[in-house]
């Protein structure tokens, strides 16, 4: 997503970089990446002399987790902003105690960034403006502001112009893409496909796991349905990239998350308990997923494309 | 396993143990727990072949591996010994020293030497002992005045307890549930952190164990004692051991909660004959079973001396569990013997336990009512077994077992500390006595089930400090299924 956004800011004008401090198995592209423990000093170095803002994801800085470049950066005078996208910031004993739903109640081991609350305090300190991905992170973080994530429409556009893939039309495809089963309620998912396996609906389910972001884009076009997360209550950045891609996608909106949205997104909203009602409803054509189908782009390119992300980034870096 | 989650969970409760393969009874009680809505993560020792994440039931396991807080252990080493030495600098300081009960030089004092040269090398050797003492006088004084209050805000923890203690402080508990112990130091060091309740959970009173040396049971005691306090509840397993931590700490809240079973796969109605499908050699004999671990304090000699007194020969003594002490009692029923009468049976998992107990005619608990408190004031897991399973009890008198025997006519009490008396109850065992007992068993044996004792839990969990603030207690419901 950092990738992303400095491509975007750059075509504004702006000489953006994107860092990544630690290797991506999506293999996100970023501008500069760093391998060993002395590179990444090294760059810490030349960035702090060399950038005026920095935008740090992921509750780390240009030293990592540890922080311990932050207050630094603020004495020099530099401007910082936090962008908080899930587990580095999300209060998991809260969440589980709050919500009947919640990715935290089955997460087990705990997958919270160790560094969460020093990173909390850091982004309270010292961040001008605190960016989160999703709605339900922003009562973890008071005045943070929803900043929804950024698709990357070149690939997606790419991929699009590449020949469609064969498709068995006697065939109901499901993909999913789990980075954490646990999170992302995969099981629930699972159970639900087999129930309806054994029942004799024409249903496969795709799991994609562990493929470059790339290979993984190219797969998602060949599905009929995709089933994004069910249990955080906002959808993420697979369920963005899939409406741009025009596939209908099923998420868990948790109804007091909605309102947060500059307009209600195009997605079937469904739950753990949920989830086998609506899939036999998608099977069975009694849900619609035409409308769906031609409302996706068009809410992607408003809401998710970089440019107006950008824009709105360059316009807090302003401020 | 994934499960849905019909409501938000309530509380978090973070169990503390050094178990490695881990207590029925946690487990009860963390089921239990998660039951009523509580969020249960027990951190437990860790093993070999065991996951460090696991989720049992609905019980969230957590191993705390010891070795990965020892990688700082050099650097821990040096600072226990700095931390050592500045303690015996701390100590209290002696009393000033009296010239009459001097030593000197490290020996005590001896008969004055005659002469005016030696008495004056004896004045000056007298003076520098005074003057060095002095001196260790005042250090210990500005120490134990300046700097010890300043240093006392550093725990004693081991690494292992303070492994344990990160990993507590990373869960952020609501309550903290310390089972036994050793883990009690980082409950309290937790509770000091965090300002949570407490509950102290003694599954035995841990400083009276037999094979702990007198040195380390008075350390154990002095622990107990200085911690206990801290604990807004403590938790024995029956009424006449907590009568006695009770009247030795003083405990104002506490409650029992006994090792009853939780066995809802097990139908007691069923007839089971599981010894007997497994040895043939067995058909047409009286069982008398022993289940659990097998070691010394458990009498088990006796009872294999007491099968060679025995002339029935329709009597047939199981000893089922584990233990290294199995191979001498096997030597020793060779012995005597008795090889064809006393039968070693491997232990059984815990989910086949009950149908085997089920499988016998009569349990035997001989427990010695001459060893320590522990064994003496016992309620051990075998007599809940055997009423679960319905199985006729014979048993030394020991207080609390022959209490519940006795009032509920669930067996027989004789004296099992004596070879012919022994020998005397086993050849009394009559099978029309032993169906009556099953009939009481039937009847009255709920009331030592876990169903009852879960109930006690609860009601100490709810009369814990800000159990019962608005909106704590009861669970959301989900409006949408």
């Amino acid at each position: 997503m950092a990738g992303v956004l400095a491509r975007a800011q750059r075509a504004l004008g702006v000489d953006a970089r994107s860092y990544c401090d630690q290797a991506n198995h999506f293999q996100y592209p970023a501008d500069y990446t760093a391998s060993s423990t002395s590179e990444r000093l090294a760059k810490a170095l030349r960035f702090a002399r060399q950038f005026d803002v920095f935008h740090f994801y992921f509750g780390r800085s240009l030293l990592g987790a540890s922080l311990l470049d932050v207050r630094p950066l603020a004495l020099l005078g530099k401007k910082i902003f936090f962008h908080f996208c899930g587990c580095d910031i999300r209060d998991e004993k809260a969440t589980t105690h709050t919500y009947s739903v919640s990715a935290c109640a089955n997460c087990f081991p705990k997958l919270c960034s160790p560094n969460r609350d020093q990173a909390r305090a850091a982004a309270e300190r010292f961040g001008r403006v605190n960016f989160v991905s999703t709605p339900d992170l922003l009562e973890f973080l008071p005045r943070a502001v929803l900043m929804p994530q950024a698709v990357d429409f070149e690939l997606v556009e790419r991929i699009m112009r590449e020949p469609a893939p064969r498709r068995d039309p006697r065939r109901f495809v499901i993909v999913h893409a789990p980075t954490n089963r646990q999170i992302k309620g995969t099981q629930y998912l699972l159970d639900a496909v087999a129930r309806l396996q054994a029942l004799h609906y024409p249903v496969e389910l795709s799991l994609i796991e562990n493929r470059s972001h790339a290979d993984a884009v190219r797969l998602y076009r060949a599905a009929d349905l995709a089933v994004d997360q069910l249990l955080v209550g906002s959808y993420g950045q697979f369920a963005a990239e899939m409406m741009a891609l025009g596939v209908p996608t099923i998420a868990y909106l948790r109804p007091d998350l909605v309102s947060h949205y500059a307009e209600e997104p195009p997605l079937i909203n469904a739950d753990p308990m949920t989830l086998e009602t609506v899939l036999r409803n998608c099977l069975e054509g009694r849900q619609d997923l035409g409308p769906l189908k031609a409302a996706g782009p068009s809410f992607a390119r408003r809401v998710h494309h970089p440019e107006p992300l950008a824009r709105r980034c360059l316009e807090a870096y302003a401020a | 396993m994934n499960r849905v989650h019909p409501y938000a969970l309530r509380r978090r409760v973070v169990m503390l143990t050094t178990d490695v393969m881990i207590d029925r009874r946690i487990l009860h009680e963390g089921e239990t727990l998660a039951g009523a809505g509580y969020e249960v993560i027990l951190l437990a020792g860790s093993g070999a072949a065991l996951p460090t994440h696991e989720i049992l039931g609905r019980v969230k396991v957590h191993r705390v591996d010891g070795a990965a807080y020892l990688r700082f252990a050099p650097l821990a080493r040096f600072g226990i010994r700095i931390r050592d030495r500045v303690g015996r600098l701390m100590r209290p300081p002696p009393a000033f020293p009296d010239a009459r009960a001097s030593t000197v030089g490290g020996q005590s004092r001896k008969p004055l030497p005659l002469g005016r040269q030696a008495n004056r090398a004896f004045e000056a050797r007298l003076v520098l002992a005074w003057g060095l003492r002095a001196l260790r006088y005042v250090t210990a004084k500005v120490f134990h005045g300046c700097v010890r209050p300043l240093l006392s805000r550093v725990d004693r923890l081991s690494l292992l307890e303070r492994g344990y203690l990160s990993e507590g402080l990373f869960y952020r508990p609501d309550i903290i549930h310390v089972h036994d112990l050793p883990m009690l130091a980082v409950g309290v060091a937790l509770k000091a952190r965090l300002h949570v309740p407490l509950v102290y959970d003694m599954h035995e009173s841990y400083p009276d164990q037999p094979r702990l040396t007198p040195r380390l049971r008075r350390r154990l005691r002095r622990l107990e004692r200085k911690h206990i306090g801290a604990a807004d509840v403590a938790i024995s397993v029956n009424d006449l051991l907590l009568e006695v931590i009770r009247a030795r700490y003083q405990l104002k809240r506490c409650g029992v909660v006994q090792n009853a079973v939780r066995a809802p796969q097990f139908d007691p109605e069923r007839r089971y004959d599981r010894f007997r499908a497994d040895y043939p050699q067995l058909q047409g004999k009286l069982l008398i079973l022993f289940q659990g671990y097998i070691a010394p304090e458990r009498n088990l000699e006796m009872a294999v001396h007491a099968m060679a007194r025995v002339r029935r020969t329709d009597l047939v003594l199981l000893i089922m569990g584990y233990g290294e002490y199995a191979q001498t009692l096997e030597e020793l029923a060779d012995a005597q013997g008795v090889t064809d009468r006393v039968l070693l049976v491997p232990a059984k998992p815990q989910d086949e336990l009950l149908s085997y107990s089920a499988s016998a005619d009569v349990g035997l608990i001989p427990y010695s009512t001459r060893r320590d408190l522990n064994t003496r004031l016992a309620s051990p897991n075998k007599l809940y077994e055997f009423i679960k399973a319905r199985l006729p009890i014979l048993t030394n008198r020991l207080p609390f077992v022959e209490r519940v025997v006795t009032q509920w006519g669930f067996g027989t009490v004789a004296d099992l500390d004596d070879v012919d008396s022994f020998a005397g109850a086993l050849e009394g065992i009559e099978r029309w006595q032993l169906s009556a007992c099953r009939e009481r068993l039937a009847r009255d044996g709920w009331r030592f089930a876990w169903e009852q004792e879960e109930a006690h839990l609860l009601k100490l969990y709810e009369a814990l400090p800000g159990q019962s603030e608005p909106g704590a207690a009861v669970p959301v419901t989900l409006a949408r299924q």
